[in-house]
């Protein structure tokens, strides 16, 4: 329902609604005077009587127009349905069946897309019969081809995906893969190329009619009426183009539809009109001056997107700063705001999100308006999530490193080239030339954000983003990234703010961590304290879902009850205290500020479960 | 695709042996303007085709388009003129006595190539044709089957194998072929060989085809010639599918001429053009007589022609343009005039159809549908899809009449192809839409009596009137147009009986601009006049 | 993944290399061998289909008047008494000769009508093909990169309805407008034919380019759109690069495989518009042939038509899927 809200929705679902009313009501309302038949005026031009004229039995071509709606429209959905139908089915069978058997289906399918399509309708409308019913069965399977071709593509890309290979490596069926997986994944595109297809149906149809093998008489649909206006196209131009109209009208209202729903699916973020103003400062703070060997400091960093009714703001109030060499951790649940964050540092929100506060990299303040693409070009590297998705698929390695020196530090494609091999080897990649020439599917996980981190260091970073850069990765190649960052560090005096929902990880690396919780920073502690000298319930108890080797093996891994909190919807008081065990009254109504490294106004005091523990002790 | 609904309606109305199209009624000469315009030499005139006709052998096809570019390159034994007078070309005089027809052939004629043409050549032709090894459509449609000829110096003797009363007209319709086309038969696809007044130049297949005059030509039509001023220097007949791209072309001034029907010509009339209308049969009831079909019940014929308002189909599968049928054979150069159909077709009396079902056991079921033995009164009824919107909206009308006395007609808009396929295949149709046009009352005997396709024969209708094979055969052993009354006596005795319903004749309209032309059949190349 | 390192590390390090090339040689030479296969499938479907449907074609071609005996003859002559499997074997036969059979309408070789009218169609195809390319990739790309993430939903209104308007009305219509408009009421263009040189090309290739453009336009906005959001532009844009770059060089050819994928399905679309809009310009195309056979059941003209049509399909498929493979090398894996 999202999706009606977004202007093209609300249009397609408006003419979707109308069409669809005049297709149910229009034959019993107007039926019986669409079919009176006038000898005496037969194809005349439009008078106030017959605004669009009439028909060779002298029959008023308005109201035939409005009443074939119903025709028109069944007809359409009807064989759409089809098509998608029994495309799907074909599509889907090569995943089934696997490659051996899968292949003759794929090689079907390319023979039946070539095909041209009016070929096919015209063969098997005169298989079907001529008719409704013919037409109908006509072009259904003759679009199934196109989409069983398109489904294999979708199916083939969805499927070579890794959560996929997963699945099929813990032996889960392969028809239940393509229910829970694939098919939730292929259904946007399928559904912008269906509704498509219900435009193209209604083409069709009329394509059919003009041969005289779509609906017969007395039956009538938009093609048939359109057929016999084209005639006196030049005579009586509203007798074709009324009907012609009619078809575009429905396409329109179909298509704006699904689009809108294709939309909310995520294609787009389907986001509302742009009246939204946010509460908070755009206007930089005034700063104190950074520290002299201060690499990043933040200010009063907020980041709003407009939503439904109010915008949402999932990153608050948060400030900090990193000196040269120092590695600081970001620690929180997923939705914490710590990702945003990064992204905020690293000026990489985009419209409609709205960054408000202060920003200071390397002394130059980023929200002055200048153009600061050469400094964060070549001195802020960012290290995402994903290595499998944040190489560019399609181009080889080395120049997607190259780029960087190209663009910021005026090297020309070969030196570029060069010190992208130099980068590689850098990062230890065995064989840097190999990898330089490979496409990123060529590499495996490890030595792809080995390349993300090579890239960082094609200029010369002051400070590195790592945002989860090992959470995609197994464990011993984990350690080497992490290991590789702490090099580094080590030999380049580069800052490095690690962003992870692994409290182990940012323990490993980092000198400090700043806790977030619904987009505040809710403590900062020293990584060395955070196990046991942490204040914030919350810190603790994030600590103490990681099991540790002093963990009883029998005690149940302990997990932080409730949700978290909806950026949207952030409650008055302390975020936290829903579901904090020491919430009181003063958490619900009032909010605690950082002070002294904690927001909290119960900082430091044991937790229930804590004393039980000593109780059994 | 809308080659197959609009513009080859005229093609399909009419039967390709009738050189469908370009019939006309009437003399098509002058400009249709009252002012004096001059003539200009050396031209193009360009003309509309509505299809491509594929290989050129002038004795190969019987297409509309075909016999209209045969007839650019190629000369006939006699021609017919507008007023339906045997008129001399190649032969300068003629004799039919019986079964024996002498042809005197015209000193000095002469090919493309420049040889002679003699009257062997004719003979040579005539063989051709008669020799069902070569199976030329022509055969017992244009030339008598069974016939053979001989020459003697410059005159020809046929000698027919049973009495024709139109042979002159067959023969006004044979394109000649010269010596060198006769040796090479497959060179005729693409070239011609003839004696006509133009010769091919250009072929672009798909496109256009492009003759050009010849000097010297003085044997045409009542001795028309080439050297006469206005004659155009070539002759570019191009392949326009789409009525309204022809109208368009016609009025851009790209075309001189163009076969155009339907809402199209209303365009065209209103702009300064010339027009001709050519006569056709587009509204023709057939009911299948044979054993089995509840048509084979003479009432039922009955009713189903007296529930209809023939004059309002005639109105609307006309468009409102046309008239009402006069006889079978109308289009020109037509053998006979008059009309047999006038005051012998049953009125409109619904009560009278109910009451001649009822008496022939047919009685009201339950839901208004008549039963006979348990069985509903069905009729399937095909129409040609070819007869366009009004054809389809006419089928319409009669369905619902006949709805109103108790005759369940389910109706089915079938291609040429198909309907002729159910006509004289399947036999899976009662009652069927599809006119048979023809220029002379006795080419289309064969459909009306004899046998049945099934056994060799055309009558696919299974039509067993004794009456109409009575007046045939008087009229068969009279000359021409000597026979028209026993004509037309035997056509009535057919409607009388309810065997065949024919109901509306169109008017087929044939516009030009910038040049003055005749069309008998199709346009006569030797009267095409530049305006300058 | 795994093997991937360990066939990079066993390999002799010598230059850089091996790896794309030659799989893809490997992959061309394997869809070659499928186009194969698949005409002869072609084949014999083009067979069957024209076989199976109903309706006597030599009655048909001589017309209604014909005496029965002559078409006894032209059928016994052509052969359509034969058993099934013995015509198909002749045409097989034929085939092998480069025989394509000859008309029954018009007694001309099926392969030489065919090749007199191809360049027409082909040529008209093509280059409403390119400008449908041309209008398409540059305008999706713009909507995409104009209104992603929600941004200008007016502009995103606009281009959803204006180019399903487009999209939506049949190629005939459209002929018939513009001839409308700019041969009859403005005079600019001629009305039809082909004689006039490149001015006669103007409007039936608009005719026949305007609504696939439309079509092929949203498709290409919806992959431009998603891939904008995907993690490597993110990365692009982290390198700072410039917004050309970012939309050009690193979107636009991951955006490109899913529209080159479909256009090879516009290109078996197009010819079938083609059909149409050759009628409405009086065009010398195959399009106008392949109907007309079709309703008068040629069949040696509808099988070549056919085999020719859906030949040149295959083979615009399987250059699609080889040009793709150069973009986008991953569609090579998976097919060995």
């Amino acid at each position: 329902m999202r999706a009606l809200r977004t202007p093209v929705g609300a249009v397609g679902a408006t003419l979707l609604g109308l069409v669809l009313l005049v297709a149910v009501l229009a034959p019993l309302i107007l039926g019986d005077r669409a079919t009176a038949v006038d000898t005496d005026d037969l194809l005349a031009g439009p008078s106030a009587e017959h605004w669009f004229g009439t028909d060779n039995l002298g029959r008023d071509l308005f109201l035939r127009t409005v009443v074939a709606t119903r025709l028109s429209i069944t007809l359409a959905l009807a064989a759409t349905g089809i098509a998608v139908l029994a495309g799907l089915l074909l599509g889907s069978l090569p995943w089934l069946l696997g490659p051996r058997l899968g292949r003759p289906v794929t090689a079907l399918v390319n023979i039946l897309v070539a095909f041209p399509g009016l070929l096919l309708v015209l063969c098997l409308a005169t298989v079907f019969g001529v008719g409704a019913r013919g037409a109908v069965l006509a072009i259904g399977f003759a679009g199934a081809p196109t989409f069983a071709r398109l489904c294999q593509t979708l199916i083939a890309g969805v499927g070579s995906r890794d959560y996929v290979a997963a699945a099929r490596i813990a032996g889960v069926g392969r028809v239940r893969i393509l229910l829970r997986h694939v098919l939730p994944n292929i259904g946007e595109p399928l559904i912008v190329n269906a509704t498509i297809a219900a435009g193209g149906a209604l083409l069709a149809f009329a394509g059919l009619s003009f041969l005289g093998l779509g609906v017969q008489a007395p039956a009538y649909d938009w093609g048939r009426l359109m057929q016999d206006g084209l005639a006196g196209i030049y005579v009586h131009p509203l007798a074709a183009l009324a009907p012609g109209i009619a078809v575009v009208i429905a396409g329109l209202a179909f298509n704006l539809t699904g689009e809108a729903i294709a939309g909310a699916l995520g294609v787009t973020p389907a986001v509302g009109p742009r009246a939204w103003s946010v509460p908070v400062r755009t206007a930089a703070p005034e700063m104190p001056a950074p520290a002299e060997e201060t690499v990043l400091d933040v200010r009063d960093l907020a980041v709003s997107f407009p939503g439904p009714s109010a915008p949402a703001t999932p990153v608050r109030g948060v400030s900090f700063s990193l000196r040269a060499g120092e590695s600081v951790g970001i620690v929180g649940e997923s939705g914490s705001g710590k990702s945003l964050t990064a992204l905020a540092i690293a000026q990489l929100v985009e419209e409609p999100g709205h960054v408000a506060g202060g920003v200071t990299f390397c002394g130059t303040h980023l929200q002055d308006g200048g153009d600061h693409d050469d400094l964060l070009g070549t001195s802020m590297a960012v290290v995402f999530q994903d290595p499998m998705t944040s190489l560019n698929p399609a181009m080889r390695v080395g120049p997607q490193l190259a780029e960087v020196s190209r663009f910021h530090q005026g090297l020309g494609r070969r030196e570029a080239l060069a010190r992208a091999v130099d980068r590689l080897r850098a990062v230890r990649l065995r064989d840097p030339e190999r990898a330089a020439h490979a496409y990123p599917f060529e590499l495996s996980g490890g030595m792809r954000q080995r390349a993300m981190i090579g890239m960082g260091l094609m200029g010369t970073p002051r400070l590195i983003i790592a945002d989860e850069p090992t959470t995609a990765l197994d464990v011993t190649v984990q350690k080497q990234v992490l290991a590789l960052l702490a090099t580094v560090r080590r030999e380049h005096g580069t800052a490095i703010l690690l962003i992870s929902h692994d409290v182990s990880v940012i323990g490993e690396v980092c000198d400090r961590v700043l806790v977030m919780y619904a987009g505040r920073i809710v403590e900062e502690v020293a990584a060395a304290d955070l196990r046991d000298g942490a204040r914030h319930p919350y810190t603790r108890a994030l600590v103490a879902a990681v099991p540790s080797m002093t963990t009883p093996l029998d005690e149940p891994l302990a997990t932080i009850p409730g949700q978290p909190v909806d950026p949207a919807a952030v409650p008055p008081g302390c975020a936290y205290a829903a579901r904090c065990p020491l919430a009181t009254d003063q958490c619900l109504t009032e909010e605690p500020v950082l002070v002294d490294g904690v927001a909290c106004w119960r900082a430091g005091e044991p937790l229930p479960s804590e004393l039980e523990k000593e109780a059994r002790v | 695709m809308n080659a197959f609904r609009t513009r080859p309606a005229l093609v399909a109305l009419t039967l390709p042996l009738a050189a469908a199209g370009l019939v006309a009624c009437g003399s098509g000469s002058g400009s249709g303007g009252t002012e004096k315009e001059s003539y200009a030499d050396g031209q193009a005139f360009t003309m509309a085709i509505a299809s491509d006709p594929g290989a050129l052998d002038p004795q190969g096809g019987v297409t509309s388009t075909l016999l209209q570019l045969s007839r650019f390159a190629y000369d006939s034994l006699v021609s017919v003129d507008a007023e339906g007078e045997v008129r001399p070309q190649l032969a300068e005089k003629w004799n039919v006595d019986g079964t024996t027809v002498t042809f005197d052939i015209k000193e000095g004629v002469t090919c493309a190539d420049g040889s002679e043409f003699t009257a062997q050549t004719v003979v040579d032709n005539i063989s051709y044709v008669e020799d069902p090894k070569n199976k030329s459509p022509f055969l017992g449609v244009f030339v008598p089957a069974g016939a053979t000829a001989k020459a003697s110096g410059q005159t020809v003797t046929v000698t027919l194998a049973a009495p024709a009363p139109f042979v002159l007209a067959a023969f006004s319709n044979l394109p000649m072929v010269c010596d060198s086309g006769m040796e090479d038969r497959a060179s005729l696809k693409n070239q011609t060989a003839g004696t006509g007044p133009y010769v091919l130049e250009e072929v672009v297949p798909g496109d256009h085809y492009t003759y050009k005059v010849r000097e010297g030509y003085t044997w045409g039509p009542d001795g028309a010639s080439t050297s006469t001023t206005g004659t155009p220097a070539t002759i570019e007949a191009k392949i326009v599918a789409n009525d309204t791209t022809a109208a368009n072309q016609l009025l851009s001034g790209q075309l001189n001429a163009a076969s155009i029907a339907g809402q199209d010509a209303t365009r065209l009339d209103g702009a300064k053009m010339t027009r001709v209308d050519a006569q056709a049969v587009v509204g023709e009831q057939w009911y299948n007589h044979n054993e089995g079909h509840p048509t084979a019940d003479p009432a039922v014929r009955a009713a189903l022609t007296q529930a209809l308002d023939l004059a309002e189909l005639q109105k609307v599968i006309t468009a409102d343009k046309g008239g009402p049928a006069t006889q079978l054979a109308v289009v020109a150069p037509a053998g006979c005039t008059g009309s047999s159909v006038e005051g012998n077709l049953a009125d409109n009396d619904a009560a009278a159809a109910e009451k001649a079902l009822e008496d022939a056991g047919w009685t009201e079921g339950a839901d208004g549908i008549r039963v006979k033995d348990g069985k509903p009164l069905a009729v399937s009824f095909v129409h040609d899809s070819s007869l366009g919107a009004p054809g389809t909206a006419a089928a319409e009308l009669a369905v619902a009449a006949w709805k109103k006395v108790g005759i369940d007609a389910t109706a089915k808009s079938l291609d040429q192809t198909a309907i002729q396929t159910a006509m004289f295949g399947t036999g899976d149709w009662d009652v069927a839409w599809e006119p048979v046009n023809i220029n002379t009352p006795d080419q289309i005997v064969p459909f009306l009596s004899g046998p049945a396709p099934a056994e060799g024969g055309n009558n696919f209708a299974g039509i067993a009137n004794a009456d109409y094979d009575a007046a045939v055969k008087t009229a068969m052993g009279k000359n021409g147009a000597e026979g028209c009354a026993d004509w037309l006596a035997a056509e009535a005795s057919l409607f009388q009986a309810n065997d065949v319903v024919p109901f509306a004749n169109n008017l087929l309209p044939f516009f030009s601009q910038g040049a003055e032309l005749e069309v008998v059949g199709s346009v006569v190349p030797t009267s095409i006049r530049m305006l300058g | 993944m795994a093997s991937a390192t360990a066939a990079a590390g066993a390999r002799p390090r010598r230059g850089l290399v091996p790896g794309a090339g030659g799989r893809w040689t490997r992959f061309a030479l394997r869809r070659g061998g499928r186009l194969l296969v698949s005409l002869f499938v072609l084949v014999t479907a083009a067979f069957l289909m024209i076989h199976l449907v109903p309706g006597d074609p030599v009655r048909a071609a001589l017309g209604t008047t014909a005496p029965t005996e002559l078409v006894e003859a032209r059928r016994a002559e052509l052969g359509l008494d034969d058993p099934l499997p013995v015509q198909y074997l002749h045409y097989l036969g034929g085939l092998l000769h480069g025989d394509l059979g000859e008309s029954i309408q018009t007694q001309l070789p099926v392969g030489e009508t065919i090749a007199q009218r191809l360049g027409a169609t082909v040529s008209l195809g093509l280059l409403a093909f390119a400008l449908a390319l041309l209008i398409a990739v540059p305008l999706g790309v713009a909507v995409a990169v104009a209104t992603r993430r929600g941004r200008r939903q007016r502009t995103s209104l606009g281009f959803a309805s204006g180019s399903v308007v487009i999209g939506s009305i049949p190629d005939f219509l459209i002929g018939v407008i513009l001839v409308a408009v700019f041969a009859v009421g403005l005079g600019w263009l001629p009305v039809a034919g082909r004689e006039d040189g490149a001015a006669s090309y103007v409007l039936p290739v608009l005719a026949l380019a305007i609504g696939p453009a439309a079509m092929l336009a949203r498709i290409v906005r919806v992959e431009m759109t998603s891939v904008l959001e995907s993690d490597y532009v993110r990365t692009a844009r982290a390198k700072r690069l410039p917004a050309r770059r970012i939309h050009l060089v690193h979107a636009l050819p991951n955006a490109v495989t899913a529209t080159l994928t479909l256009g090879g399905m516009l290109l078996a679309s197009m010819v079938a518009g083609t059909v149409l809009v050759e009628n409405v310009f009086a065009w010398p195309g195959l399009g106008s042939k392949i109907v007309e056979s079709i309703v008068t059941k040629d069949y040696p003209v509808v099988q070549g038509t056919v085999l020719v049509y859906g030949g040149i399909v295959l083979l615009v498929n399987t250059l699609v899927d080889l040009l793709l493979a150069l973009l986008d090398p991953r569609s090579t894996i998976g097919e060995a």
